[in-house]
């Protein structure tokens, strides 16, 4: 089963994010695996210009 | 919005810790505060990104610096007070470690190598900040992956697309800013331990979901999917994407023979395409679009509903005369009872909500208006109805159904004015405080004995979201609140009836409403 009848099926989930929703899908039996997501690094304007400057 | 002051506890020795550019993730944050709250020797502590909603409780804490004053939203700030040095820097040391973190095997970097450990996932939940998880979703649904985005604040556009997307994909886009799914008695995000059942709910309203699956399960029926779609799908930009998707998908579903739609007030095109769509469902339907005017009624095949408490008494019938019997008994007061319990409450003060359930304000709100009753939505207005799960109050904090410090700040500035009435909801299950009560005892304590001491009487009337399956345990809770002498309502709707019915003592009107708001529709 694919798309939405998936959740017809065995409940497999992904977690991203806050590791409090994975500990709970865990208390209730569920097979979940947890992506400890950080933000991608955003560099600072100045630095940026200057990277501009340089490339 | 949050007193301004600076508590005069200010403990006599801090120290804050400011680490640029380090994110982690709110609830995280917040189990790191509580533990370091509990160290030998401290006072107060605050563990959290440097938000303004954060740095207002810091001032509010006693805990500010001026080092704090260049402080960014994208910096973690750990800030500890405590009776002397000793302690807070023994405290900083925990904090510390305790963000270092411990790593388990199933925890991945990226969201890469989990696909690669589970590549078939039949559903992945997103609570990351809004504006990042157009980049981590769409390739997923692009895929036709199913996702449940928890995260509020993503940009109108991005969730067009996705949902655009999904749509042509054939998968589901639930949220953003859906707080509940359901999936055959399993609930992630905020959800309650509910049996699984006859009963499929598409549900535009995170609360309203979980009320109702809380009252239909306690009465004995189950929930097959409760598929949040997130409040914005059923704004015109949206146009009911999700929830249209959800309906055929329940009404193809052979484990499900009733369907319930719940929804916070829609756009009114929207409205309208998820009332036709109803009508065309093979399946008997109750249909609740917050907002709606009239009394509930059947049109057909779909009965329309007021409120939750109507839709679940609806859907009860429907189940036949045991369950409608449960829920009679277990969640239903006549107009008898509710003009009984108001007119044992003057009002002579304020009556103020302070709400953890987006649907309840809602819900609430409209309730009063129909009783002819205007109200604001913050602590400014003399008679406010407030939705603490809004965006002003969650800045970098979990919401307040796992962090109660908001709202109990809220009581303790409450407990210094005139006061006549307090409405509080309490939501249990997965994903909630594991003792919302019990967190705000004191809190409710200090308000109604300050009031006391002055010569006045509050009235605190709450209402319990829950089952009996939840972790938090919905009897313990219960008991809980009425040992602290807060008056338990069995749902939202009945709360807001007593309310109006105490403000206006308007007992014809009462009446009315009450066989128009929460009287079950034949």
């Amino acid at each position: 089963m694919s798309g939405m009848y998936a959740l017809r099926g065995e409940l497999k989930v992904i977690n991203v994010g806050s590791s409090h929703f994975h500990d709970q899908l865990r208390r209730q039996g569920v097979r979940s695996i947890q992506v400890n997501w950080r933000p991608p690094v955003e560099l600072e304007d100045d630095l940026q210009d200057i990277l501009k400057e340089v490339l | 919005m949050v007193n301004n002051e600076i508590r005069l506890t200010r403990p006599e020795f801090r120290k804050a810790i400011i680490s640029k550019n380090t994110f982690r993730d709110s609830v995280f944050l917040l189990k790191v505060t509580e533990e370091v709250r509990r160290l030998p020797g401290v006072r107060e502590a605050l563990v959290g990104m440097g938000t303004d909603t954060n740095l207002q409780l810091i001032k509010t804490l006693g805990l500010w610096g001026e080092e704090l004053a260049t402080v960014q939203s994208n910096d973690l700030v750990v800030v500890v007070g405590g009776v002397n040095q000793e302690a807070v820097e023994r405290a900083i040391s925990a904090a510390q470690s305790l963000l270092e973190g411990v790593k388990e095997e199933s925890q991945y970097s990226t969201l890469e190598q989990a696909l690669s450990a589970l590549p078939d996932p039949s559903l992945v939940v997103i609570s990351i900040p809004g504006k990042y998880v157009k980049e981590v979703a769409l390739p997923l649904v692009e895929k036709g992956i199913n996702i449940h985005i928890f995260s509020d604040n993503v940009p109108l556009e991005d969730e067009v697309l996705l949902k655009r997307t999904a749509s042509q994909k054939g998968c589901f886009v639930l949220g953003p800013g859906a707080g509940t799914v359901l999936v055959r008695g399993v609930g992630t995000g905020f959800a309650n331990k509910v049996n699984p059942g006859p009963v499929g709910i598409s549900s535009a309203s995170g609360t309203g979901l979980q009320e109702l699956s809380s009252m239909l399960s306690e009465s004995g029926t189950g929930i097959s999917y409760g598929l949040g779609v997130g409040g914005n799908d059923v704004k015109d930009q949206v146009g009911g994407i999700m929830m249209l998707q959800s309906l055929k998908f329940l009404d193809e579903d052979p484990d499900t023979t009733i369907i319930n739609v719940v929804s916070k007030v829609p756009d009114p095109s929207t409205a309208e395409k998820v009332m036709r769509y109803a009508d065309g469902l093979r399946k008997p339907t109750v249909v609740t679009l917050l907002g709606l005017q009239g009394k509930g009624e059947r049109r057909g095949n779909v009965i329309y509903s007021r409120t939750i408490h109507q839709a679940a008494a609806s859907t009860a019938r429907l189940l036949g005369r045991d369950v409608l019997s449960n829920f009679l008994k277990s969640y239903h007061l006549t107009f008898e009872a509710v003009k009984e319990i108001a007119s044992s409450i003057r009002v002579n003060g304020r009556v103020v909500a302070l709400l953890t359930g987006g649907t309840f304000a809602n819900e609430g709100t409209l309730i009063l208006s129909s009783a002819g009753l205007r109200v604001g939505q913050d602590l400014s207005s003399a008679n406010a109805v407030i939705d603490l799960g809004e965006e002003e109050y969650t800045r970098g904090r979990p919401h307040p159904m796992i962090d109660p410090t908001i709202r109990i700040n809220m009581l303790r500035d409450l407990a210094e004015e005139e006061v006549s009435l307090v409405l509080m909801d309490f939501v249990l299950g997965f994903g909630a405080h594991s003792d919302p009560v019990g967190a705000h005892a004191e809190a409710i304590n200090q308000l109604l004995y300050t009031n006391e001491k002055r010569g006045g009487k509050v009235f605190v009337l709450a209402h319990l979201c829950g089952t009996s399956g939840d972790p938090q345990g919905l009897r313990e809770q219960e008991d809980k609140l009425r040992s602290l002498g807060v008056t338990v309502m069995p749902s939202n709707a009945l709360t807001f009836l007593v309310a109006a019915g105490a403000i206006t003592g308007d007992w014809e009107r009462l009446r009315l409403l009450h066989q128009q708001l929460v009287e079950v529709v034949q």
